[in-house]
């Protein structure tokens, strides 16, 4: 019997041709649910490049709206253009579902358009929001309180949103990022000499200055220690200088920023990963690639890190803003070599187990369809 | 206030667009947005155009189905509201500074004209501050493919 696919309007701030790690999700995301049944079109911005409109990937149909410089630049213009087009967009693909992936306010045209044509919405939490009360005048409290359901990819996030709008206790869940095993396999780690890598756009809440600050005390206990940090940003220069201060400069080594396939190489390379963050990770990849790769971790008590990396198990948790502690945990893996060698094969199957990508399409799936069935009620 | 009193857009201080019918303002020095919907887009356009309280209850009446009792009121407590945010002035025209719209010949549907705020626009905006270079790398660059190597 022919069956009437089901529409899902996939909204992500930036995708296709960006590579953040939600964008690159969303092109995997979107042809393993078409191949289940479902049919998809992205609605998202241009960003800073000068994109078409209307574009295709892979045959996924993207439509680019002015939503960052309607809101950011309070452009009434393209407000209305955004507007307009998303209204004719949403008539003519007519979804069943609006699949909001939050990492910006876009969100607020949804709201504005639900008229034009009436679908559950799923907000997919991906950066850390506010934990305070969310009251019924801010965007995020009407967004709490009007979403159909809510993910988060940690429990800490979940935790945030349920304490912003306690009511989406009914509404809500945990669904866990999930990553395709590497093409790679992982070589033996090796202690000797000691590589240290820290990953990720270089930004102060990455706290990559705290695994700088940390260098003198590990470089005192093993003077064959090396960090590398992959990664670019605006605080790479700020970084630079503090290596030159700290008298650091034949240890620590910056590639720039380095291709999504590149990640795994690097880790291969590397005896253990550092994850210093000091601002909430919503969840922490780079921790998370890192056990893919048999690696043991060491990762701040920050946001969704203590759930990817299990403290003793996988890695070590420690506090956010402490060289010192991070230099011990260091020391302490370097120090163990069988130890951290069964921490990251643990790790590597605690990510088999729980961060696999058809668990969370799996995951995915089963709440669309949850919702399609409570749409049919209604 | 009285049923004479004319208002006017707080210009130094807001934006405002009426857009299909629904109005968007913006408060320039805190970054928050408002946003009202058919009826509040309605009840807006005529009180920052200098229509007195008096005359847009007069146009609410004439344009939707509603006692002209219950617009009062919702007239009244949606201008209390605009006036409480500082997104309106009181206004010393005698006037207004355009026509009100016509009677149509047939009412729409009302619902009660109401002020939605979003006082964490600024916030949410600065969550993820753009950072050219950074997360908007091409794919081709990333793939280390030329155009032709496509």
């Amino acid at each position: 019997m022919f069956k009437i696919k089901k529409r899902i309007l996939y909204w992500t701030q930036l995708f296709y041709p960006y590579v953040g790690g939600v964008e690159v999700l969303g092109t995997r995301f979107i042809p393993t649910l078409e191949k289940r049944g479902f049919e998809f079109i992205v609605v998202t911005s241009h960003g800073s490049l000068d994109l078409p409109d209307e574009d295709e990937h892979n045959g996924i149909k993207i439509f680019r709206l002015p939503f960052q410089t309607a809101l950011r630049e309070k452009n009434f213009e393209d407000m209305i253009i955004a507007r307009r087009r998303l209204q004719q967009i949403k008539q003519t693909f007519k979804p069943d579902i609006v699949h909001f992936n939050f990492t910006d306010p876009s969100i607020f045209f949804h709201w504005q358009t639900q008229a034009a044509h009436p679908a559950k919405t799923i907000v997919s939490i991906r950066l850390a929001v506010p934990s305070a009360p969310a009251s019924e005048q801010s965007l995020l409290g009407q967004t709490f309180r009007n979403a159909d359901w809510i993910t988060t990819n940690s429990r800490a996030m979940l935790a945030d949103v349920r304490q912003a709008v306690p009511e989406t206790v009914d509404y809500s869940s945990t669904i866990y990022n999930g990553l395709e095993q590497p093409k790679i396999s992982p070589d033996p780690v090796s202690y000797q000499p000691l590589h240290l890598l820290a990953i990720g756009r270089v930004v102060p809440e990455k706290g990559f200055d705290v695994a700088l600050a940390a260098m003198p005390e590990i470089l005192a206990k093993r003077p064959d220690a090396r960090l590398t940090i992959a990664g670019d940003g605006p605080e790479k220069a700020q970084l630079e200088k503090q290596v030159e201060t700290l008298g650091v400069q034949s240890a620590v080594n910056f590639t720039g920023w380095v291709t999504p396939e590149k990640v795994y190489e690097l880790i291969n390379g590397a005896s253990l990963v550092v994850v210093p963050s000091r601002w909430r990770e919503a969840f922490g990849l780079v921790a998370l690639q890192a056990s893919q790769m048999a690696r043991p971790v060491v990762a701040t008590e920050v946001g969704g890190l203590p759930e990817v990396v299990a403290n003793g198990q996988t890695g070590l948790i420690v506090a956010k803003e402490n060289p010192t502690e991070l230099a011990k945990a260091v020391l302490h893996l370097a120090d163990s070599p069988e130890q951290s060698a069964k921490m990251g094969i643990a790790g590597r199957e605690r990510a088999k187990e729980m961060f696999n990508w058809d668990k969370h399409i799996d995951e995915y799936e089963q709440l669309y369809q949850r919702l399609l069935r409570s749409a049919e009620v209604d | 206030m009285t049923g004479m009193s004319r208002f006017m857009v707080n210009e130094a201080e807001v934006a405002a667009k009426v857009m299909d019918g629904e109005a968007i303002l913006i408060d320039l020095s805190s970054g928050k947005y408002y946003s009202m919907d058919l009826v509040g887009g309605f009840v807006w356009s005529l009180l920052s155009s200098q229509h007195s309280v008096e005359e847009t209850i007069a146009a609410v009446t004439a344009h939707y189905e509603v006692a002209e009792e219950r617009a009062a009121t919702d007239v009244k407590k949606l201008l209390d509201e605009l006036q409480k945010e500082k997104l309106i002035v009181a206004s010393n025209a005698e006037s207004a500074a355009v026509a009100a719209p016509a009677a149509p010949a047939e009412k729409s549907e009302y619902t009660e004209p109401k002020l939605y705020t979003y006082e964490d626009m600024g916030d949410l905006l600065a969550l993820d501050p753009p950072m050219p270079g950074l997360t908007e790398v091409p794919w081709e660059g990333a793939d280390n493919k030329t155009e032709e190597g496509k």
